[in-house]
């Protein structure tokens, strides 16, 4: 443990000292492979993010491997380490990253990729691939962003694409292998470069036109794949899930049990990188649910379950499914929480089943304001299907709404965007058509909308992106347009979002300015009150490297793009396909 | 109306929480022990009304970073549980640095453990370099300090003193505050940084 002079200046000292409840405690002589689970950002969000809890409690029911989590030191603790020297270390057993066979970092959003190369700078690990000796840990990194490796190609030993889960234990059988005999990280690398998913690009060279565009990706070595295939799960009733998981002692963002209750999504609306990435749809089954949330109270002490998924609608046994968990769980107040939920008629019985027990605000997402604009994203749902919605959720008593945009979608026009302010006034219209004795209160609408930025393996993935101006102009249209006093609007920072673009789509020379970025001082950039564009400014400056080719170009189908050697199981030719489809009809 | 309190039954729990717990923060310690009675299976007694919560009640907060060697908690079960097999199940859901030391049931009426806590000791440690000065000078600078009322009794070991202090809401004393005043009177090596405290007891 970092001494307590050190822990009583720092905010939260609790995120440094791990000791929660259900860690696991391993001798790490014990074990032959030390893994450290690193997750770039503060330790409240990671704590909450449940794939950390699923592959935490994958990896150490190995008993030959023992994973230890480590998170980024917010900035107060960051100081203190660079001022004193000391190295960065594991919850679980305090060891220095540099003791680990591997350190794995998990890509949850682009904009935790400065926070990366900081962590393995703090560790003492030099931060590029090609200067690391054999005796440092491999670090490998896996995760949705991990589906456009490209920007990080020059930090990390390989990639994980897809679903862990099944190929994790080939990786750890052939590392324990090798490490009883005598290898070298390049025979490890060359062994588990033809394992589903697995992803080492210092095996791959890249050639480049005058254009700036891709004139080549190929391989180097002869055993590593053209194509890399995204691993996935079959069976989600029969792959691994926690039996218990990590209890914070200090509040996360989620305080909550985590049911995965299906993975995938069966919509496809245009600009959802999850929507196409993480196909096909698999469902666990009611049965499977039902164990799962009961050993997982027993064994954390929570008092809200949390049904998770991309769309918790198109789970096929929903009503099932709560009215069981109703029947296990109610007289112990315990709570259940739909976070993606669409509201419709269909599903007023479950909202009034989950309602029992406690109530929360309701979330819509029409993403396009206008019924043009859900047309050409794909977002299957109409004017009268969100305000019947509306109308059964302020049935239901809940009288608070949160409505999500997208703003910057392709084929814009103003209409789109005045037309959200339009929606929330006939959504309020809809409250006060109520009868009387209804109406607790006067509604509340808040209104957010996000910056549309065009992700790899979407059909909008040829698209260009709108500058900051653009964004800001139209977040002031859209804030113009809103009538009602009942209504508030939120919105995403245009600068982060634009940032966001360049690493979503960037090509393996976008490292140079992640590289530069973080020498500068950036960090947390997901956090407003740390994002600093200007060093990213100067990053750009530095590099050569312009927006204007990275996310304000518009590419064409030809183009080989940077993420086009993974095969996520969507072909090229259907986006193409769905992109032209999107066009909306003159 | 009946209180519905007085069908349940009140356990007064007692607790260290030292090494890694000691940075466990007052509000946090608060949904810790909701879970750990949860995970202990323990029949707890909710509160009535839209937004039920246990009745449960921490006596006394402890600093951040401050051991405490014998704490209190209480909490209201529905029905009556062997003490000895509470303890045992309750310690099984502790995390390194807290164990439960003892439970006694208490009549389900009148005052909380927090509405009864009129003092409490502290062990303060100061650096070992300032012995000398706080043997030969402490008592004295004591004697004359505004928030003499409050010090029920005072132990000088060497760098180290014992401290009985008034604490609840009709008057209450900081350890913090009386190391502070012996580190300004005697002119003391140690920073505020360097002192550690630890609450030995609190008095109900
Ligand atoms: S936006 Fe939601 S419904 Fe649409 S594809 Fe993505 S996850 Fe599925």
């Amino acid at each position: 443990m970092y001494n307590d002079n050190i822990l009583l200046q720092v905010d939260k000292p609790s995120r440094y000292i791990g000791n929660e409840i259900n860690m696991v405690r391993k001798d790490p002589k014990s074990v032959q492979t030390r893994f450290a689970f690193a997750f770039p950002d503060v330790y409240e969000v990671g704590m909450s993010h449940n794939g950390l809890q699923i592959l935490y409690g994958l990896f150490n029911s190995r008993p030959d491997v023992y994973c230890e989590r480590v998170f980024a030191p917010w900035t107060d603790m960051e100081a203190i380490m660079r001022a004193e020297n000391l190295p960065l270390k594991t919850l679980e057993t305090y060891s220095p990253l540099g003791d680990f066979d591997f350190v794995g970092f998990t890509l949850q959003y682009e904009m935790t990729y400065t926070n990366i190369l900081n962590m393995m700078d703090l560790a003492g690990i030099p931060i590029k691939a090609a200067d690391r000796l054999d005796s440092h840990p491999i670090i490998c990194a896996g995760g949705p962003c991990a589906v456009n490796p490209e920007p990080l190609a020059d930090f990390i030993d390989f990639f994980f694409i897809g679903e862990a889960e099944e190929q994790a234990h080939k990786i750890f059988d052939i590392y324990a292998q090798m490490k009883s005999g005598n290898f070298s990280r390049r025979d490890f690398l060359e062994a588990i470069c033809v394992i589903d998913g697995v992803y080492v690009p210092t095996f791959y060279n890249t050639q480049y036109k005058e254009d700036g565009t891709i004139a080549d990706f190929v391989p180097n070595n002869n055993v590593a794949p053209k194509k890399i295939k995204k691993a996935i799960v079959k069976d989600m009733d029969a792959v691994y899930y926690p039996e218990k998981t990590l209890v914070p002692l200090i509040e996360a963002v989620h305080n909550r049990v985590a049911l995965e209750i299906f993975r995938g999504c069966i919509r496809g609306c245009r600009f959802c990188q999850a929507g196409f990435i993480y196909r096909p749809h698999r469902a666990k089954t009611v049965e499977t649910l039902v164990e799962q949330a009961k050993n997982l109270l027993a064994a954390t002490g929570h008092d809200e379950i949390s049904l998770l998924s991309l769309a918790t609608n198109d789970y096929p046994h929903l009503e099932e499914l709560v009215d069981e968990l109703n029947g296990c769980f109610v007289d112990k107040h315990v709570s259940i929480s739909l976070p993606s939920l669409r509201i419709d008629a269909a599903n007023q019985t479950v909202l009034e089943k989950v309602q029992k027990v406690r109530k929360s605000s309701l979330t819509f997402a029409p993403e396009g304001g206008s019924q043009r604009m859900r047309d050409i994203i794909n977002k299957n749902i109409s004017e009268d299907e969100i305000l019947e919605g509306a109308r059964v959720a302020f049935e239901g008593g809940w009288d608070r709404l949160k409505l999500y945009f997208i703003i910057g979608l392709p084929h814009e026009e103003d209409d789109d965007l005045t037309a959200i302010g339009k929606l929330a006034a006939d959504i309020v219209e809809i409250y006060y058509a109520l009868p009387k004795e209804k109406r607790r209160r006067p509604p509340g609408i808040t209104i957010s909308t996000s910056c549309f930025i065009p992700k790899p393996f979407t059909p909008f993935q040829w698209h260009s992106q709108n500058n900051e101006q653009d964004f800001m102009e139209k977040q002031r249209l859209v804030k113009r347009n809103i009538n009602t006093k009942r209504a508030s609007y939120k919105y995403h920072d245009a600068d982060i979002s634009v940032m966001e673009g360049t690493l979503s789509r960037g090509d393996r020379r976008v490292g140079r300015l992640i590289e530069r970025a973080w020498e500068l001082g950036a960090r947390f950039d997901s956090w407003t009150e740390h994002f600093k564009p200007k060093l990213w400014q100067q990053a750009f400056a530095d590099t050569g490297l312009t927006l204007d080719f990275y996310n304000f170009r518009k590419r064409e189908y030809g183009e080989i793009l940077p993420w086009d050697f993974i095969d996520i199981g969507v072909s090229k030719e259907y986006l193409i396909k769905e992109n032209e489809n999107a066009r909306p009809k003159e | 109306m009946l209180d519905p309190k007085s069908n349940y039954h009140r356990y007064r729990i007692f607790y260290s929480k030292t090494s890694a717990a000691r940075f466990i923060g007052h509000l946090d310690l608060q949904s810790f022990f909701n879970k750990a009675f949860k995970r202990a299976n323990l029949p707890v007694a909710y509160s009535q009304g839209f937004n039920p919560h246990q009745l449960l009640s921490i006596a006394m907060p402890l600093s951040m970073g401050m051991m405490g060697h014998n704490e209190i908690v209480e909490i209201y079960l529905t029905k009556q549980v062997n003490v000895s097999e509470m303890i045992d199940s309750l310690n099984k859901q502790m995390p390194e640095g807290m164990s439960i030391l003892d439970v006694k049931e208490v009549p389900n009426i009148g005052k909380s453990a927090a509405g009864l806590v009129h003092g409490a000791k502290y062990r303060i440690c100061f650096l070992e370099e300032d012995a000398q000065k706080i043997e030969e000078g402490a008592k004295k600078v004591i004697d004359t300090a505004d928030f003499l009322d409050k010090v029920i009794d005072l132990k000088f070991d060497g760098s180290r003193v014992d401290a009985k202090l008034c604490a609840g809401s009709a008057k209450n004393l900081k350890p913090q505050v009386l190391a502070q005043y012996l580190i300004e009177k005697l002119g003391l090596i140690s920073t505020t940084l360097d002192v550690r405290y630890e609450r030995t007891e609190i008095l109900i």
